[in-house]
């Protein structure tokens, strides 16, 4: 069997410590190039995606708080809550699933 | 002839077997927990397929819905099974060709550990509705510094374990280990750090483009080379020959290092990303047939003239196919990459995935069963069980493979994508269209479900240790009834 003159504690540990730095390279390396790429000038996408997403939010806020308020209209109707009306359908037999139509839909298909 | 034993033999043999002892607990617990998630992802698998052709299954589960049951269908396919599977045959290869015991067999046991924790975890966190979307990316994005923490766990060993080799001489499999060694880091650490950590603050289109390069960089740089490290490894083992062509083999290594880095951003031809990158991309891909065919033309000339050893060993059958896998691979990878096929299948049904799985279970999964096969009987020192459990695996995992590279692969991605394209089509009938390719692909996965219960069984018998206690390697003879003597 060949001896292994190759294999000492030394080169272990170099090893070791050489692959985990080669780790932090690969790290730096991406760090570096972002740093390059990357610039300060604002794209109008993003800045379009702040007043959309501040669009969106003050909608979610509204219907939120809309959706859970009681009120009389003044009209004879009042406002409810969904699941209220939903509760009800479902006792009145109003959302049992759809089925299945004997009717043929017509289309047409190459 | 008496056969003369000599003293450097015998030493070799105790060598070799202190090095399969010194790997038995890693070793077997990469390999059974992968197969444990191989068969997490084929039940996702099956679960999604079905939901693509009938989407009331489970739907009042909202944690397999289609989204999350896909998603970690493939998460759990890629870093459960083949990351593992990988690590496994990884750290017993280069022991074996390095010709040195593992020294921290405890360590890597236990960051494989780790490593299964973190998936299970994230595997939940996406069934939960946390997963981040990105293809092969799948987990939460807290996952991947851990997951790059326990590959360097794992990994490191193996570096170390080269550079104190013994013997001056480097193994063609020793080549494409470490190259798989080193460029897994790379990929995975910058590649993340582009889409998950630096993508807020810069260019989200070029993320998915970044996030494209990254399937085909882990498939091409990290799943192939290890594949065709053991495809290396046990076919001249196996045949008892040595490989036909060095020359070939070095062709085949550089032009894989050349070649593959450039292949993936064709995946998002027509984005606003840079046109050179996009065509780069698909030339790449086409380009890609050079190193294949270099390992493929290789391994078959070593094999030739040895039909009937290719059909008794389990470990060469598998490897064969795996090999046969890598041409196909790249034949229908050159296919979907040029930018006239692009048109029809880039937004259809199962262009990617079909090739994904073509490429991930038909070339890289095959090979590494092959190598399992090889493996596992050195290191628990046992036999494998059953012929039958290892046909049965063969065979079902070929026609699955086969059923969804034509089904959702090839023939569902360019039906669905020409009636997309056709505009006097309605939609609708784009979906009418689809449906026999879906119950194909998922025919497919039921296979493939099948054929690893048998896998998975075995395997796990194995790691119980109650293999067969023989010298003689289970061969997939087929005995032909002998007829009486007229």
């Amino acid at each position: 069997m060949e001896s292994s003159l190759r294999d000492t504690p030394l080169r272990r540990f170099n090893t070791f410590w050489w692959g985990l730095a080669l780790f932090l390279v690969f790290a730096i390396a991406a760090v570096l190039v972002n740093k390059v790429v990357a610039t300060d000038v604002v794209d109008a996408e993003t800045e379009a995606g702040k007043v959309r997403t501040e669009t969106f939010n003050k909608i979610s806020t509204a219907q939120e708080a809309e959706l859970n308020t009681y009120k009389d209209n003044g009209d004879g109707t009042v406002q409810v809550k969904p699941e209220d009306v939903f509760g009800l359908g479902k006792e009145m037999g109003l959302l049992n699933g759809p089925k299945a139509s004997d009717r043929k839909h017509n289309k047409q298909f190459d | 002839m008496a056969f003369e034993i000599t003293s450097q033999q015998v030493a070799d043999k105790v060598l070799r077997a202190k090095i399969d002892r010194s790997l038995r607990h890693p070793v077997m617990f990469l390999f059974t927990s992968g197969a444990a998630w191989l068969a997490v992802s084929l039940v996702l698998g099956v679960i999604a397929s079905v939901k693509s052709h009938s989407p009331g299954f489970l739907g009042d589960c909202s944690l397999f819905n289609y989204g999350r049951a896909f998603q970690a269908h493939m998460a759990t396919f890629i870093y459960g099974w083949g990351a593992q599977a990988a690590f496994g045959a990884i750290i017993w290869l280069m022991a074996r060709l390095s010709r040195q015991e593992s020294k921290k067999s405890g360590v890597i046991l236990a960051v494989g550990h780790i490593w299964n924790l973190v998936i299970s975890v994230g595997t939940l966190a996406i069934l939960l509705g946390g997963g981040s979307g990105k293809a092969w990316m799948y987990f939460p994005s807290w996952v991947w510094p851990v997951l790059l923490a326990c590959y360097f766990g794992i990994g490191i060993w193996s570096v170390i374990a080269f550079r104190v080799r013994r013997g001056g001489h480097v193994y063609i499999a020793q080549w494409y280990l470490m190259a798989a060694l080193f460029w897994f880091p790379w990929i995975f650490m910058s590649s993340n750090l582009f889409v998950n950590t630096f993508a807020d603050a810069g260019n989200g289109v070029m993320a998915a483009g970044i996030n494209a390069w990254f399937r085909s960089a882990v498939l091409f740089l990290f799943f192939t080379p290890v594949a065709i490290a053991s495809a290396y490894y046990i076919t001249p083992k196996v045949t008892g020959r040595p490989v036909y062509s060095y020359k070939l083999a070095l062709l085949g290594f550089w032009s894989l290092a050349i070649i593959a880095p450039w292949a993936g951003m064709q995946k998002v031809m027509g984005a606003p990303v840079p046109a050179f990158l996009q065509f780069l991309g698909a030339g790449a891909a086409v380009l890609f047939i050079i190193p294949a065919l270099c390992v493929t033309v290789n391994i078959l000339k070593t094999t030739s003239g040895k039909t009937s050893t290719v059909a008794h060993s389990p470990s060469l059958r598998f490897t064969i196919a795996g090999v046969i896998g890598l041409l196909c691979t790249t034949v229908v990878g050159g296919i979907l990459a040029l930018p006239s096929a692009l048109k029809f299948t880039q937004f259809a049904f199962g262009g990617t995935y079909g090739y994904e799985i073509l490429a991930l279970y038909g070339f890289f999964s095959m090979t590494m069963f092959g190598a399992i096969y090889f493996i596992v009987p050195r290191v628990t020192n046992r036999e494998w069980i059953s012929t039958g459990f290892i046909r049965q695996h063969f065979w079902l995992s070929l026609y699955g493979v086969v059923f969804i590279t034509l089904f959702c692969g090839i023939l569902g991605a360019f039906m669905h994508g020409y009636s997309l394209e056709t505009l006097s089509v309605p939609g609708e009938s784009a979906q009418d269209r689809l449906l026999a390719y879906t119950v194909g692909t998922t025919v497919g996965w039921v296979f493939i479900a099948l054929a690893n219960v048998f896998f998975c069984l075995h395997l796990f018998f194995m790691w119980l240790r109650l293999g067969r206690r023989s010298s003689h390697p289970t061969l997939l003879e087929h005995h032909e009834p002998t007829l009486p003597a007229a």
